[in-house]
């Protein structure tokens, strides 16, 4: 059976002593929040923090504010997330995103901010301890090389968390509390192209909100494969936000993908070409074509690469048809 | 360590605990309220839920200081919040208090010592529609639809799937489960009328004796839904260790330093053993002693064990394994049977002493080359199927002890008793009566349980501390050391006359039997013997070579090697069919194994064939939907596939294929039955028990079973073969048999009738209006000093060896099978709606039990066809996960519509024959089929590879 390794436990009850507690460590700690991603890695070793500060007991993580647009506290679970009425009504790609996160079991620990801050994933990394010793560690954690590309000096360990591509698609942002003080960033700055140091925030900066713009008529959807409808992540996420003028021209477009990278991946293209057109057949064709170019999966989830980079295509025009009968 | 005040079940509790502790651990080691299972402890099952104020999570990753304060409800809690709220709900009628398991003390507890709470109406329901089988994910399938029904008193059964698509049960009771959540929730949402207990829609079977045919619900069914039922890790002793074993770093090398200083040297651990420390035999094995008790002079696969641990904690014990030097010189990977063959390859095992060739088996009827000469069409393919997993719920545990006059005890979860004793005493260097083991519960095993595991590790690091030493395997461990279904190559060639009559029929079969042999030649040869199909071919040829190589194991599986030449073949006839332009129902037909017909081996089918009849319900509905369903508009590609199957009942081959058990009689008017033969899910208790009351005439809950215990149960033999039903059915009909006839010859002189005349019914014994109660007779049966306790041993009919003249198997089983799945021809999808199947079993023993069989063998083989693949590659296990491992969930589930074929078998009791294997058969090439239907693209691979699909259905190529 397997154990956690031995940790201390700390529970702050506000974002300060929680930051605090951080920089206490220096580096040698964690947040914790539904710990749904954290403890199954703990269990096979992919961290051993020394401490671990629960975000748990911090009330003022919790709760989804209605102002000029939306904003979601970190701490929010997922299952808030996803019953959640106006995110369903006007953000309903960001409920359905949340809504399709591993489990239900899962879904009432886990929370959005954590699922932003999901590691990234690999089929050489995402094993048992053992197994990887026996291997030989990866660089991502303990070694020195990339298994997936053994010449590569960087790592490519893919980004899995379903909301993060819609939160991208919806122009959302973030807001990060640190010792050096606070700041608000894009949610497409929280990421970086890098399986190791994926995340564009410091270690010690807490995610504290997402905030998301007024929703001013954006439709959105979110389309998620993966091998079963159970427990498994994501190895391909399409996220697509658009805004229709009056004349029923798209004012607004942006087709975010997940797990086809080590950061979600915006599809530049296929929104310059939505831009001031009408959504027909054709031009779905031709956008579903543009964001199917740019997508790189490696053989490293589950599936082929080629099967998913194929899947891309299907999935962007499934999305955008589905955004077209809205 | 800190301190744990929380609220469980209603109870206040507080404990001691460190922050690492996760609340599943705390439950069930801490307050003992072991009815929450563990299955993955990644988060990857559901087995461990439980509810935290009100939201059920995972328990396994749940660290207990987060339930600081908070409300916890546990299976063992479920009961009492129906309650709570309903005062006086009825207990059970018609089902015993206690299952037939063992004790702490190894006593069975009397029926209605133990009380039963008032039921929570989602267990009663789990109970009577058979919604639980092995009963290992039942606690968290309960708690999970708890949940479901505190908030949505009414769920659709697609609801239902969403609410518990993340908790797994292997055994398939997915459609029992949803019929059991809705009659729960109609019975909830009128909490004032009495509880129904709703018969299940089952299909039709004969009519019922007083026991037999009626479809009750298990005898440990009560225990399973209430979390009272003990498995191995639910049992503790005082002062027991925790063991551990290090596994081999590669799939092939040898071992050039083995040392253990530092290990032992650690501070908790009170051993180190390697194998210098095996006093007996250094080798075990089912059938060939081929595989290390503790590697000597090399690993042969990544599971191996090199060497043991046992420490005062799990932790220590990790520590130590990680402290002992071992090293290595990595040796050639053979990584696949048709390598293995080659003279030039590295020999991994000679176990057989032919190098890597552990059994080539041979099939020959007729003349082949006269036969392909017959032929007008011939149809020869190359099919390739994976290795894959059991995945039962439970992993393996073992708890081996020390008795006061220094025998050693094992617990565990065997499939086979008796050979688990023989095995231990044997490494141990001890006399088989020297060694007990005993069987727990055991939470699925499908094959996967039949050799070895810790069983011997255990007893050794008992004999060497003194103390108990339990082994807990992870998720992990268990996923890559135990034997797996055997990956294989097929080569089918099938003749057949423009008319359809097939001629010829040649196949070529290399099974991966992995790095030791288990039970790989058994499996291999059912696997040749039953390449031609349920059908009637004068010449056939086959020959299959079952081979070592570094790969894990391959043993024992459901379907027993003929899950994999089902495939084959049935994708052959279906060809076949299409190439004559014939029906495949017509084509199936005609050459269908029947009274009169020889099969491959030489047997002549002299009774019990139902296969015509099989072939002919299924047709017949299939036809009926077709039409109904051509109206509805079809968007995504629909189509019917089709197959048949048969599969033997029993070892056969010659092997002596005996079982015994044991009926006592009791003062108060009950009777207990005794056997070594493993539960494992299948229902073996309630059909013993059901044959048992019905010979004495008792009431069904005045049965108790007790099963697997060498010291108190006579051996019942390897629960293999879907023999069990058959063999040790009729010992125990026969033991029944004799204890009635003591019992008549004492009744005969009060009721004043001969004792053929009497009648054993309802617990009465009677004769012409005179009776006498059961109890009555049986005290004065003693007064007479007659015996109470009756054994028998019964001998199934004899085979013979494959290639000997005569009779391979005393009989088989039947099935066919059509389903119907939806394509996307945009993503290489394929979803299976719906699955018509008829299954010949004989007789219908039970038919609540027998639906559970069907529908978990069709869920399971379901898996087989699209999602599962144990992925190995050069000796590395990539599947080493639960959730890397893709099976089914209930949102899979397909509508099932089951027909049940009683053509009896003389020999059965009461005519039955096997039923846990044959129903899962025809699946994969039902659905491989139905995708050739539906976009023209044959399916050789297993499993279903949707961009392997997708490229040819692209390419307008006929296969991938
Ligand atoms: C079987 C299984 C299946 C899963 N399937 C999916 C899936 O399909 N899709 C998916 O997206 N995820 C999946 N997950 C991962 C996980 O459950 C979710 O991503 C979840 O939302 C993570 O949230 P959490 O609160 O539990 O995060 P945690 O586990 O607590 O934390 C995750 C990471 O984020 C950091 N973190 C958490 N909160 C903050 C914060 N406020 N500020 C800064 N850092 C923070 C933590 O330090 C940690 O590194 C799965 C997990 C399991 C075990
Ligand atoms: S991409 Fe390479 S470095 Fe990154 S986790 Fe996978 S194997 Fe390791
Ligand atoms: S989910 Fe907890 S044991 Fe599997
Ligand atoms: S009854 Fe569900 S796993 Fe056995």
């Amino acid at each position: 059976m397997l154990r956690l390794p031995p940790f201390e436990y700390h529970a702050p009850r506000s974002i300060e002593q929680a930051v605090n507690l951080y920089a206490q460590f220096g580096g040698a700690a964690m947040f914790a929040a539904g710990g749904t991603d954290l403890y199954p890695n703990m269990k096979r070793r992919q961290f051993t923090p020394q401490a671990l500060i629960g975000l748990n007991g911090i009330d003022e993580l919790r709760g989804i504010v209605q102002d000029n647009g939306i904003t979601i506290r970190a701490g929010t679970t997922l299952s808030q997330v996803a019953s959640h009425p106006i995110l369903q009504s006007q953000y309903s790609a960001l409920a359905t995103a949340a809504n399709l996160v591993s489990t239900p079991q899962l879904r009432a620990m886990g929370t959005l901010g954590g699922n932003l801050c999901l590691d990234t994933r690999c089929n050489y990394y995402n094993q048992e301890f053992s197994w990887r010793q026996a291997l030989g560690f990866c660089m991502k954690k303990d070694g020195e090389i990339c298994m997936v590309a053994p010449g590569s000096s960087r790592c490519w360990a893919v980004s899995s968390t379903d909301c993060a591509p819609v939160v991208v698609a919806l122009d959302g942002r973030v807001r990060l509390v640190g010792p050096r003080g606070e700041r608000v960033i894009a949610a497409s700055d929280l990421y970086r192209d890098d399986g190791i140091l994926y995340l564009g925030k410091e270690r010690d900066e807490l995610v504290t909100e997402i905030l998301l713009p007024p929703a001013d008529g954006t439709k959105s959807v979110y389309l998620k494969l993966r091998r079963r409808d159970s427990f498994d992540f994501p190895i391909l996420g399409v996220a697509a936000a658009l805004r229709f003028a009056s004349n029923g021209e798209i004012a607004n477009a942006r087709i975010v993908l997940g797990g086809v990278g080590s950061r979600p991946l915006e599809c530049v293209e296929s929104a310059r070409l939505l831009m001031g057109q009408k959504l027909t057949r054709e031009l779905i064709g031709a956008a579903a074509e543009a964001a199917w170019k740019p997508a790189r999966p490696l053989d490293n989830t589950d599936s082929t690469h080629s099967y998913r980079k194929k899947m891309t295509r299907v999935y962007v025009a499934r999305a955008l048809e589905a955004l077209s009968e809205k | 360590m800190t301190n744990l005040n929380m609220t469980v079940n209603g109870k206040p509790i507080s404990i001691e605990i460190e922050a690492n502790e996760y609340l599943a651990a705390a439950l069930r080691y801490k307050l003992g309220l072991t009815g929450t299972k563990i299955g993955c402890d990644e988060a990857e099952c559901g087995a461990c839920t439980v509810i935290v104020n009100g939201t059920p999570v995972d328990s396994c990753i749940y660290p207990a200081l987060k339930a600081q304060g908070a409300e916890v409800l546990t299976i063992e809690g479920l009961a009492q919040t129906w309650a709570a709220t309903e005062p006086g709900v009825a207990t059970e009628p018609g089902v015993a208090t206690e299952p037939g398991v063992v004790t702490e003390q190894g006593v069975v507890t009397e029926p209605g010592s133990v009380t039963t709470p008032a039921l929570h109406p989602l267990q009663a329901h789990f109970i009577h529609q058979g919604a639980l089988q092995c009963g290992y994910c039942t606690p968290g399938m309960l708690m999970q639809s708890k949940h479901l029904l505190d908030h949505n008193p009414n769920p659709t059964t697609d609801e239902i799937k969403v609410a518990l698509k993340d908790t797994l049960c292997r055994c398939g009771a997915y459609v029992a489960i949803m019929n059991a959540i809705q009659f729960a929730a109609e019975e909830m949402r009128e909490p004032n009328a009495a509880r129904q207990t709703v018969i299940p829609n089952l299909p039709a079977t004969k009519a019922p004796l007083d026991v037999i045919g009626k479809p009750l619900p298990r005898p440990d069914a009560i225990a399973k839904a209430t979390g009272a039922a003990k498995y191995t890790d639910d049992y503790a002793f005082p002062d027991m260790l925790w063991g551990a074993t290090l596994r081999a770093k590669f799939p092939h090398a040898k071992i050039l330093k083995l040392d253990v200083a530092q290990a032992q040297a650690l501070p908790g651990v009170r051993a180190v053993l390697t194998h210098h420390d095996v006093p007996g035999s250094k080798n075990h094995g089912l059938i060939y002693n081929d595989w290390p008790v503790l590697c000597y002079d090399k690993v042969r696969y990544q599971g191996d064990a090199v060497a043991i641990v046992a420490a005062d904690t799990r932790e220590i014990a990790q520590r130590a394994l990680d402290l002992i030097e071992v090293a290595y010189e990595p040796l050639p990977v053979v990584d696949n049977p048709v390598d293995a063959l080659k003279p030039e390859t590295i020999i991994v095992n000679d176990g057989t002493g032919h190098g890597n060739l552990l059994k080539h088996i041979h099939v020959e009827k007729g003349d082949i080359d006269k036969g392909f000469a017959e032929a007008d069409v011939i149809i020869e393919n190359e099919y390739h199927s994976p290795f894959y997993e059991h995945a039962f719920m439970e992993p393996e545990c073992s708890i081996g002890r020390v008795l006061e006059n220094g025998r050693i005890e094992v617990i565990c979860g065997s499939q086979i008793p008796y050979e688990d004793r023989r095995q231990i005493a044997a490494a141990l260097n001890m006399e088989e009566r020297e060694v007990r083991v005993r069987g727990a519960l055991i939470g699925g095993g499908f094959g996967g349980k039949e050799d070895i595991a810790a069983q011997i590790h255990v007893a050794l690091l008992a004999k060497a501390t003194g103390r108990p030493v339990k082994m807990l395997y992870s998720r992990h461990e268990s996923l890559v050391s135990h034997p797996k279904r055997h990956a294989t190559v097929i080569r089918v060639k099938t003749g057949a006359k423009q008319d359809g009559t097939l001629v010829a029929s040649q196949a070529t079969i290399y099974g991966d039997s992995g790095a030791y042999a288990s039970l790989g030649d058994k499996v291999m040869t059912r696997a040749a013997t039953h390449a031609a199909g349920p059908y009637a071919v004068p010449n056939v040829k086959i020959d299959c070579y079952a081979m070592y190589t570094n790969n894990p194991p391959a043993g024992a599986f459901r379907g027993f090697g003929v899950t994999q030449s089902a495939f084959a073949v049935e994708s052959n006839m279906d060809e076949l069919a299409h190439q004559l332009n014939m029906d495949p129902f017509e084509l199936r037909r005609m050459n269908a194994l029947r009274i009169g017909s020889t099969t491959s081996t030489g047997q002549v089918v002299k009774e019990s064939a139902g296969l015509l009849e099989c072939i002919r319900l299924v047709e017949q509905e299939v036809k009926r939907q077709r039409d109904s369903n051509l109206q509805s508009p079809v968007s995504k590609l629909q189509s019917w596939g089709f197959a048949a199957a048969f599969k033997n009942t029993g070892l056969g081959g010659g092997a002596p294929d005996k079982s015994a058990a044991e009926v006592e009689v009791f003062e108060d008017g009950t009777a207990e039955v005794r056997s070594s033969a493993a539960e494992i899910g299948q229902g073996l208790p309630t059909v013993l028990a059901m044959i048992t009351a019905e010979e004495l005439g008792l009431p069904y809950e005045n049965v108790r079973v007790l099963l697997s215990d060498t010291d108190l149960t006579p051996d019942g033999g390897p629960t293999t073969a879907s023999r069990q039903t058959f063999v040790t059915g009729n010992a125990a009909r026969y033991a029944a048999k004799g204890m009635r006839e003591i019992l008549a010859e004492t009744a005969s002189e009060y009721l004043d009738a001969a004792p053929a005349q009497l009648t054993f019914k309802d617990g009465y014994v009677s004769q012409n209006g005179h009776k006498l109660p059961f109890a009555e007779i049986v005290k004065r049966a003693r007064q007479e000093n007659r015996p109470t306790r009756y054994l028998h041993e019964y001998f199934a009919p004899a085979t013979k060896p494959l290639g000997v003249e005569g009779d391979m198997h005393f009989g088989f089983s039947y099935a066919a099978q059509a389903a119907l799945i939806e394509l996307d021809p945009d993503t290489g999808e394929t979803h299976v709606l719906k699955i018509v199947t008829a299954t010949d079993i004989g007789r219908a023993l039970n038919p609540l039990a027998l639906q559970g069989q069907v529908e978990g063998g069709i869920m399971m083989c379901l898996g087989n066809a699209l999602t599962e693949e144990f992925i190995v590659e050069k000796g590395k296990v990539w599947s080493d996960l639960f959730a890397k491992y893709k099976m089914p969930s209930i949102k899979h589930t397909p509508e099932i519509v089951s027909f049940i074929v009683e053509d009896e078998i003389s020999a059965g009791p009461f005519g039955a024959k096997g039923v846990g294997e044959i129903s899962s058969i025809p699946t994969t090439p039902a659905i491989t089929n139905a995708i050739y239907n539906a976009c023209g693209v044959r399916v050789r691979r297993l499993p279903v590879d949707q961009d392997a699909l997708l490229l040819a259905m692209r390419a307008g190529k006929l296969e991938t």
